[in-house]
């Protein structure tokens, strides 16, 4: 029993002397003055401290043990109260840590105790909570809404909703998910990584299942619950959230690239690059030689036999950009020239990190410029409804996105390309009303859901990649985008 | 063997075993050395390489005058009523070249539609790009040289222009020489005679013809363009796979050497009278070979092979560090193991339960090379230096018999430690950590070139009877003792021992190898062709088949099936 105490001691000492450490390590909030590009609130992590979610649910607080009530956020959260229907992943995130899966995965990274590595909890629980035993709730209330060390206390004071924003965000550490911005970006920290937070190639090789991460395809997700409502009616929320989703997922992509590049830049060094976890999986995770002629009625922008950077994040971005004025009054088009730039250069098997690095860096900074604008768009209040015709315009702006210009190709063959496509559909046709609203979309997305999906073996094992999908499979979701395309034109026949 | 030899022996190899100490082991075995080490020599020194345009000598009709004869009309060839010709060569290798060998191909496959649509794929035309044509077409621009050292294509271009009719591909020159020096004088008759038959093989190569008896030579000449040679401007790159290029199929010397038509026959064999009135003290000098009951001519050369693959793929692994450290690209993919990225991801996964040789996700090298060259250094580490000298006659030949085998299990040993650092390095980081790549790449190189001095210049008979037994028994073993996960790697298995075993005479029921090869391919070509029938395109589906199909069970119970 002595013996116990001593460890836990040691343990509890040794846990002490390394939490500073980890705070000086977070992202700093980043109101850059000497930089001219504006920067969007919400970025990383503030530098304040965790508190355990125990304090949130209060039962006058938000624990009122309503399912889904306003006061009942904790209640609706946390599994175990109710532990029926859907429920929200983010409580189960450090039990998981726990399976069979997660330990195997821990053996294969010499990881002797995932629920103990700072690697797997700083997405699994919340970062640095205190006291530590909090990190058992999993992704508690702060690891969305920030630290709230400050905001805790002053959350609940006269003053509070008198605040912008932004000094709730700089000031208190308080991410305000009102703002479908700040709220993506805060997703993003995880479900695509950050410089503290980051899932690799040998994570995801020892079994941890890849990032790819779509905000509207995650909200709408029938198996999470939601402990909030949200104020913005459809299609304009649904609409606006795709684009912003589209925006801050890049951006999120863009800066890992440069935290990667960065870390491979000396020569000796021992990190991943190329990191093949911001590369497209399926370029090279397919059985090849299936097909005679692999590429079916397919192009691709890349060279051949290289893996596209990032695909998923890049392939309708250019939608969302050239649309945005429609769905966010005021917000022009922006200038993502060094994006496209980026892309170029990352068409090499091995690019050199110390241009990746700065180029990235200019990036970011373009990305960061439009997400501020769509930003301040959204808190001077979007009372202006977006215009009627928009689902259907962005609709047929992703099938032409897919398809190369005279159609007879799709325009990127890589799963992710396509996928990235049908989902931005899917979101468009959910916004307008589904099969009673379009009829005519109905069956092609259907049909692109079927297709894209990943197959069950033979024996019941789950793929995790879309195993025999070739030509004729590629040939046949072209057709559906074709279909899709024709569907989507206005009653005049135009886009 | 009397009990007093065995006696002389072991005393000898105690003898040897001190003064290997002291004595430079490599420092006097042979006159007529070849050092791979000093490949490629400067482009002036080199004597096979023309000293420019009018020293060439290209696809030429001169060739098959003499040596295009069907087999019948042999005998009435010039040469074969006068100077016995036909117990020298065979007289019939244009023939055999022309009609059925897939090198007479190689250009007029990039006419093909597959070459076609590379070419679209990779945006420039195939039958003009260095890149294919130094494999593919090496006399599509007479004038210039196969390229060694440093290829300069521009100057290709300039001297000579190109040919309006197709180029036959990879011809007689391309490998024997492209010189002109050499070719009348290779059949002047001088007093009755042909002299140049018993010439030094120096000799006739500083008159500009390859000395392709000899396995070192005949193997880097091979693995070239069948594995690679970034000097020389050929390789495949994964690019080009990505195009379409059908997989080179994995290399292994000896099979290579039974899958192409034969223009040529062994020294050992018995239609060629000539060598076996070889004096013994000569054969190794001028030809290369031992008599077949003290050598396996396919062992040697097996293992030379092996050697000489692996020694390519390091060379080619070293090229690409170099860069890399430049700020170049670095390790091209087509230098890992294709499936190591090529599968489908499930759960529950294979490789996740089996384990990864590093940290989990990074693409491992080929693992074929490596493969087979460490059987054959495991084997030599385990000669029996007493069984080697058994062949020699005479103290002083079994005393040099001797001493070669415990050269060739020192120079043996150190190949698992090196190979297995060369891999490490590999997946230091995802594609390979320059320096650690380069120093590992090295260091193998070194291995290889220790290892094949000995394999390369000993004139002694390494891989005697019972030796060569043991080396089948080391591929048997390693093809059945653990499943082999690489495709490429039970192929050369399979390749090799079914390749050994029949030139050993040992039998191979038809029933039990055509379960093997139900399993792998036991071809290197898996498209069919005989000498009676021409070469049949490759067909991409095919090959791909053989190696996206293959599974290790299987391969392993019908391999064990072949040994029962």
């Amino acid at each position: 029993m002595r013996f116990v105490l001593v460890i836990s001691a040691v343990v509890m000492i040794a846990v002490a002397w390394a939490m500073p450490g980890q705070s000086e390590s977070r992202t700093q909030p980043q109101p850059d003055a000497a930089s001219p590009s504006p920067k969007p609130y919400g970025l990383g992590q503030a530098p304040f401290a965790q508190i355990s979610s125990a304090s949130c649910a209060a039962a006058a607080c938000h624990g009122g043990g309503q399912l889904g009530a306003k006061g009942s956020e904790h209640s609706t959260w946390a599994a175990t109260v109710f532990p029926e229907g859907p429920a929200d992943s983010h409580a189960r995130a450090y039990r998981i840590l726990f399976n069979a899966e997660s330990v195997r995965m821990g053996k294969l990274l010499g990881i002797a105790a995932p629920h103990k590595e700072a690697l797997c909890l700083n997405c699994h629980s919340v970062a640095g909570v205190e006291p530590t035993a909090a990190a058992t709730e999993g992704t508690g209330c702060g690891a969305c809404h920030g630290p709230a060390e400050k905001w805790n206390a002053a959350h609940v004071q006269p003053g509070w909703h008198a605040l912008t924003n932004r000094d709730k965000w700089e000031r208190y550490g308080f991410v305000p998910t009102k703002n479908l911005t700040a709220r993506v970006l805060s997703c993003a920290g995880c479900h695509v990584g950050d410089a503290s937070r980051e899932v690799n190639h040998d994570l995801i090789a020892a079994g941890h299942p890849r990032l790819a991460f779509e905000y509207t395809r995650s909200h709408f997700s029938p198996e999470y619950r939601h402990h909030w409502k949200e104020q913005t009616p459809q299609p304009d929320f649904e609409v606006r959230a795709w684009a912003v989703g589209q925006a801050a997922t890049l951006r999120a992509a863009t800066e890992l690239l440069r935290v990667r590049a960065e870390r491979a830049i000396p020569t000796q060094s021992d990190q991943p690059w190329p990191e093949f976890a911001g590369l497209s999986c399926f370029a090279c995770h397919q059985r090849i030689g299936n097909d005679e002629l692999n590429r079916g009625n397919a192009t691709t922008p890349r060279p051949p036999g290289i893996a596209g950077w990032e695909v998923w994040s890049n392939a309708a971005v250019g939608v969302a950009a050239n649309l945005c004025s429609e769905a966010f009054p005021s917000v022009s088009t922006p200038n993502l020239a060094d994006v496209a730039r980026l892309r170029e250069l990352m068409n090499k098997r091995n690019p050199d990190p110390k241009a990746v690095a700065e180029l990235a860096s200019r990036a970011v900074a373009e990305l960061d410029t439009w997400l501020a604008d769509l930003q301040v768009a959204e808190d001077r209040g979007l009372n202006t409804r977006i215009p009627n015709d928009l689902t259907r315009k962005l609709a047929h702006a992703l099938a032409a996105n897919s398809l190369n210009p005279d159609r007879a190709k799709l325009a990127d063959h890589d799963w992710d390309a396509l996928a990235t496509n049908y989902l931005g559909l899917g979101a468009m046709y959910h916004a307008a009303g589904g099969t009673r609203a379009v009829p005519g979309w109905t069956e092609p997305i259907r049909e692109l859901s079927r297709e894209l999906k990943f197959p069950t073996g033979q024996k019941g094992e789950r793929f995790h990649s879309p195993a025999g999908f070739g030509k004729i499979e590629r040939d046949r979701v072209r057709d559906r985008f074709r279909e899709l395309f024709d569907a989507t034109v206005d009653h005049r026949g135009k886009p | 063997m009397t009990r007093f030899s065995q006696r002389v022996q072991l005393l000898a190899a105690l003898i040897l075993l001190t003064t290997t100490v002291i004595v430079s082991v490599r420092g006097g075995t042979s006159a007529n050395q070849t050092n791979p080490k000093s490949q490629p020599e400067p482009n002036n020194k080199n004597p096979l390489i023309p000293k420019g345009p009018d020293d060439l000598i290209s696809y030429s009709p001169a060739c098959v005058d003499c040596h295009g004869r069907t087999p019948d009309d042999v005998k009435n060839s010039r040469f074969t009523k006068d100077y016995r010709s036909d117990e020298f060569v065979l007289l019939t290798e244009s023939r055999t070249w022309e009609e059925s060998d897939p090198h007479s191909r190689s250009f007029k496959v990039l006419k093909e539609p597959l070459a076609r649509r590379m070419a679209e794929i990779l945006k420039y035309d195939v039958t003009k790009s260095a890149k294919c044509l130094t494999c593919h077409g090496i006399d599509k621009y007479a004038g210039l040289p196969l390229p060694e050292g440093d290829f300069d294509l521009a100057k290709r271009f300039e001297t000579v222009g190109t040919i309006d009719v197709d180029p036959p591909g990879v011809t007689c020159n391309v490998c024997h020489g492209l010189r002109k020096s050499w070719q009348s004088e290779h059949y002047n008759p001088v007093k009755g005679t042909i002299p140049w038959r018993t010439l030094a093989p120096d000799k006739k190569k500083e008159a500009g013809m390859r000395n392709l008896r000899h396995p070192v030579v005949k193997a880097q000449l091979c693995v070239s363009c069948h594995v690679g040679n970034a000097a020389e401007g050929k390789v495949v790159t994964h690019e080009m796979y990505a195009a379409g290029h059908p997989p080179l199929p994995p290399f292994e010397l000896t099979s290579y050497m039974e899958g192409e038509p034969k223009h040529w026959a062994y020294p050992t064999d018995p239609r060629l009278k000539f060598f076996a009135s070889v004096p013994a003290a000569d054969r190794w000098k001028l030809f290369h070979f031992n008599d077949a009951k003290d050598e396996s001519y396919l062992s040697r050369n097996f293992a030379v092979g092996a050697v000489v693959a692996l020694r390519a793929e390091a060379e080619l692994l070293l090229a690409d560090a170099k860069t890399a450290e430049n700020g170049g690209e670095g390790l091209d993919f087509a230098r890992f193991d294709c499936y190591a990225c090529h599968h489908d991801l499930k759960y529950p996964s294979d490789r996740q339960k089996r384990g990864y040789d590093g940290p989990p996700g990074r693409p491992t090298l080929r693992a074929a090379p490596g493969l087979i060259a460490g059987i054959v250094a495991k084997h030599g580490e385990g000669v029996e230096t007493t069984d080697l000298a058994k062949t020699a006659t005479g103290f002083h030949d079994k005393w040099i018999a001797l001493r070669e085998a415990v050269a060739l299990r020192k120079a043996a040993t150190g190949f698992h430690d090196k190979w297995l650092a060369l891999r490490k390095a590999a997946t230091a980081r995802p594609f390979g950590h320059p320096t650690k790549v380069k120093e590992a790449a090295m260091a193998v190189i070194d291995w290889c070139d220790n290892f094949l001095a000995i394999l390369g210049n000993s004139p002694s008979s390494l891989y005697t009877i019972e030796q060569a037994k043991r080396l089948r028994e080391l591929l048997a073993e390693a093809a059945t003792s653990a499943s082999i996960a690489d495709p490429e790697a039970a192929m050369l298995l399979a390749w090799g021992y079914t390749t050994l075993a029949r030139e050993a005479g040992v039998q191979l029921p038809a029933d039990r190898l055509k379960t093997l090869a139900d399993t792998v391919p036991l071809s290197v070509r898996a498209e069919p062709y005989t000498v009676e029938q021409k070469p049949a395109p490759i067909q991409f589906g095919t090959r791909m088949k053989m190696l996206s199909g293959y599974q290790a069970d299987p391969f392993r119970q019908a391999f064990e099936g072949l040994l029962k």
